[in-house]
């Protein structure tokens, strides 16, 4: 019990201290602003504290299993192992919750405490701003999700966590995952900050885009950890299903990646200001939404665990005030925001502004078909669901021409390029990449379909066009003879970005060969029984039974042979969870960079006799190869230093 | 009129961006009409209401004792039902965890007769607690009264 009143102090204190803090926007004028900004800070310190203890007292109520908490009995039972207790705390809807909390506040700390390069008023906004939204999020936390009601009388053991969710990987997957989303924050308090302020300078881009960087990784490692953990756990072997959650977490994704390039482009040629300032706002506006969508429930997907339309009513109020005064004021002011350079077509910028239109394009798209059943359903226009095959289709036609353009715009020149001088190298380069491609598809896949070719031509392309960028960067400083005064002089911005489009290329190739070459047998076998799947025979031997803590489990065992030499034993699991009876597939899959082979246990149909779903999967791999490319490339980000062209 | 370089440049700019954003919407809508794809209860199937041959989505409990499985392959038949009616299902292939007789389900596949769909995909449940929104919706409109436990 008292835990539940400590949480609840908590929880209103730091709804106070976050309340105060935004107020300071009303109030810097009447003191000095190096002072309100002092406050501020404290303030925003003390609440940070506030959150962070409360996050920490409803994991030691989980920890100690104190079943009074309503949260911790629906969601946790004694004998769930310690590890996924903890990691229960943010299992479920009014966890996770506080913990997107507690990960706005402490981005918000991080804007407090490193922030010196911009002036105190645009600091003061953007902490007024931030916490405004951890206000905003905290009575939701406190008056629709509570997660430190109590239950009478406490019932002795819990529910149990969802044993979808008791895998390493949903560990780190929602913390990450939010890290990315509530980042977003940053980007938009700036926005806001930087409307009123009417003025940007190069300096302060430059600090954002660092901070967007930063967003972007955390998003992109947790996005991609979900489709990791999918493609292990779900037992479908697919990697990414286009459901309306994963969509909600890509299109912010998709709008981070537009904004770095047009901060880029902003920082270093003072232009499309007022394009970067919308897309801020934007990819905070779909996070929110993002948040909406799998808060609320109402869609079909993996994630809706929560069925609460007051819940979805609260955030799609917060939602639309946001983006509505955000909006309005972007009308408003931005046009004082107008560029005072100009560029030509022929230019690195425009070909950069292209991308920039065809990923707002594809988030668009998106959008549509993630929100479209939505909207015909409330016209009463039936009820319908947009497949994959509509993100597919759209996503191949929007993507590749963004892919070929990738290689040109790393070449091309800021302000007026020289085409003669980069036209005979990127020929050169894209000749030998249709070579390549069709070289490889002949030699270990097939030449059967057109669009496979031109996806792993133009991926080779981004590829080869990044390693001569490196390779010509590393050439120029070849005559110092020093290897730290080489390393100091070498460009880190041509670095991360040649890092990022290597990684790109990777997992397009991942993409494409995985999506059109990959093999599936959906069979039944019985001891003894053998098949082939490309080259590798699968026998299976039997199943075995075992017991664990909290889950009892048949184990399925299969033997590898290729050209009759035996290589590896699959253990394919089908769990049975004591508490909820839930039945889980844990898939044995042996991963190597040419190709995964992947063995799901279906059921006993008749004695003995198993349904199975094996699966051949060719380089699926460089999926999260590329991904790590894209993670590792960020790392140069902070080490870069880009100079503001003159006119 | 005389336009300055400035204003040249502008237009030629706008001009590009509404031909590609047109082109963009053509074929985003292109795909959408393609590839929308229905939900329909069992009593609007029997009633006529679904397209034959075409993919729809049915969403229904599955019927008890309805549930048909051949030892020798993998094919499986089960009775999707609502308060009035059912519709026959065949399938080939493995059955999601939480699948079960008496459960809310929906499937995705071509209706080849007015009383019979072959699915090509059973719509996974993540959580015995979890119902599809729709058929949760269908149930409340049509089956108010009776307790929902029983369809557990």
């Amino acid at each position: 019990m008292i835990i539940s009143e400590v949480g609840n102090v908590l929880l209103s204190f730091a709804t106070a201290f976050s309340a105060v803090t935004t107020l300071s926007f009303f109030f810097k004028n009447y003191y000095s602003h190096s002072y309100i900004f002092g406050l501020s800070r404290f303030f925003t310190l003390t609440s940070f504290f506030i959150i962070l203890f409360s996050f920490i007292l409803l994991s030691y109520a989980f920890l100690t299993d104190n079943f009074s908490i309503l949260y911790v009995a629906n969601n946790s039972n004694i004998t769930l192992p310690d590890i996924y207790k903890f990691s229960a705390t943010w299992g479920a809807h009014e966890g996770s919750m506080l913990l997107w909390v507690l990960i706005l506040s402490f981005w918000t700390l991080l804007v407090a405490f490193f922030s010196d390069s911009l002036p105190k008023v645009i600091s003061i906004n953007m902490l007024s701003i931030m916490n405004f939204i951890i206000l905003a999020f905290l009575t939701f936390i406190i008056f629709t999700s509570n997660p430190f009601d109590t239950i009478f009388p406490a019932p002795e053991n819990g529910n149990d966590l969802n044993p979808l969710l008791q895998d390493p990987g949903l560990i780190i997957h929602p913390p990450l995952l939010y890290f990315g989303y509530v980042g977003t924050s940053i980007p938009f308090a700036f926005a806001v900050a930087i409307l009123f302020n009417e003025e940007v300078k190069p300096k302060w881009i430059s600090w954002l885009r660092k901070w967007v960087t930063l967003t972007w990784f955390f998003l992109t490692a947790g996005i991609s950890l979900g489709s990791w953990w999918a493609y292990h756990e779900l037992g479908w072997g697919g990697w990414w299903f286009w459901d309306p959650v994963e969509n909600a977490s890509f299109m912010p994704w998709l709008i981070l990646t537009a904004l770095i390039h047009s901060l880029i482009i902003s920082e270093k040629r003072n232009i499309f200001l007022s394009w970067s300032i919308f897309l801020s706002i934007l990819a905070f506006s779909l996070s929110l939404l993002g948040t909406f969508l799998v808060r609320s429930g109402i869609l079909v997907s993996v994630h809706a665990f929560a069925n609460d339309p007051e819940r979805g009513i609260y955030i799609l109020t917060f939602l639309s005030v946001i983006i509505g005064f955000s909006l309005i004021l972007y009308m408003i002011k931005s046009n004082r925001l107008t560029d005072t350079n100009d560029f030509t077509f022929n230019s690195k910028e425009f070909v950069l502004l292209i991308n920039n239109i065809l990923l707002t394009i594809i988030t668009f798209a998106i959008l549509l078909g993630t929100l479209y059943p939505l909207i015909a359903s409330t016209l009463d226009l039936g009820k319908i669901s947009v497949g994959p095959p509509y993100f597919n289709y759209i996503s191949t036609f929007l993507f590749l021409p963004m892919i070929l353009l990738m290689s040109p715009a790393v070449f091309m020149a800021w302000k007026k390029n020289n085409l003669k001088k980069i036209i005979k190298p990127l020929t050169s380069m894209f000749i030998l990449s249709l070579i390549l491609a069709f070289i490889v598809t002949w030699l270990f896949y097939e030449i059967r379909y057109l669009i496979v070719l031109i996806s792993l031509a133009f991926a080779i392309f981004a590829i080869l066009s990044s390693i001569f960028k490196i390779y010509e960067n590393i050439k120029i400083h070849s005559k110092i003879k020093s290897l730290y005064k080489r390393l100091i002089n070498i460009n880190f911005s041509i670095v991360s970005n040649s890092f990022a489009h290597i990684g790109i290329g990777v997992l397009v190739i991942g993409i494409t060969i995985s999506n059109y070459f990959s093999l599936e047998k959906e069979i039944l076998m019985k001891p003894g029984d053998s098949t082939m799947i490309s080259n590798v025979e699968i026998i299976f031997n039997g199943i075995k039974k075992e017991k664990e803590q909290n889950y009892s489990s048949k184990v399925g065992v299969f033997y590898s042979y290729k050209n009759d030499v035996y290589q590896l034993t699959y253990l394919p699991e089908k769990r049975i969870y004591n508490v909820q009876k839930n039945v889980m597939t844990e898939a044995a899959i042996s991963s190597s960079l040419a190709r995964d082979i992947y063995i799901a246990l279906g059921e006993e149909v008749s004695s003995e006799q198993w349904s199975v779903r094996i699966y051949y999967k060719p380089l699926i791999q460089f999926i999260w190869l590329g991904v790590l490319f894209m993670l590792f490339s960020t790392f140069f980000v902070f080490f870069d230093k880009r100079k503001t062209l003159k006119k | 009129m005389i336009l300055n370089k400035r204003s040249k440049k502008r237009i030629k700019i706008l001009i590009i961006f509404i031909l590609s954003v047109s082109l963009a919407s053509g074929l985003i809508i292109y795909a959408l009409s393609k590839n929308m794809i229905y939900f329909y209860t069992p009593t609007q199937v029997i009633n006529g209401e679904a397209p034959l041959n075409t993919p729809i989505r049915l969403g229904g409990m599955v019927m008890k004792g309805s549930l048909d499985k051949d030892p020798n392959n993998l094919n499986i038949s089960f009775y999707i039902n609502d308060s009035k009616n059912k519709v026959l299902v065949n399938y080939k292939g493995l059955l999601p965890d939480l699948f079960g007789e008496g459960q809310g389900v929906v499937v995705s596949g071509v209706l080849n007769e007015r009383k019979n769909l072959q699915a090509s995909e059973v719509l996974a449940k993540h959580d015995e607690n979890y119902m599809p929104p729709e058929v949760a919706d269908m149930m409340n409109k049509e089956m108010i009264g009776i307790n929902k436990d029983d369809y557990k």
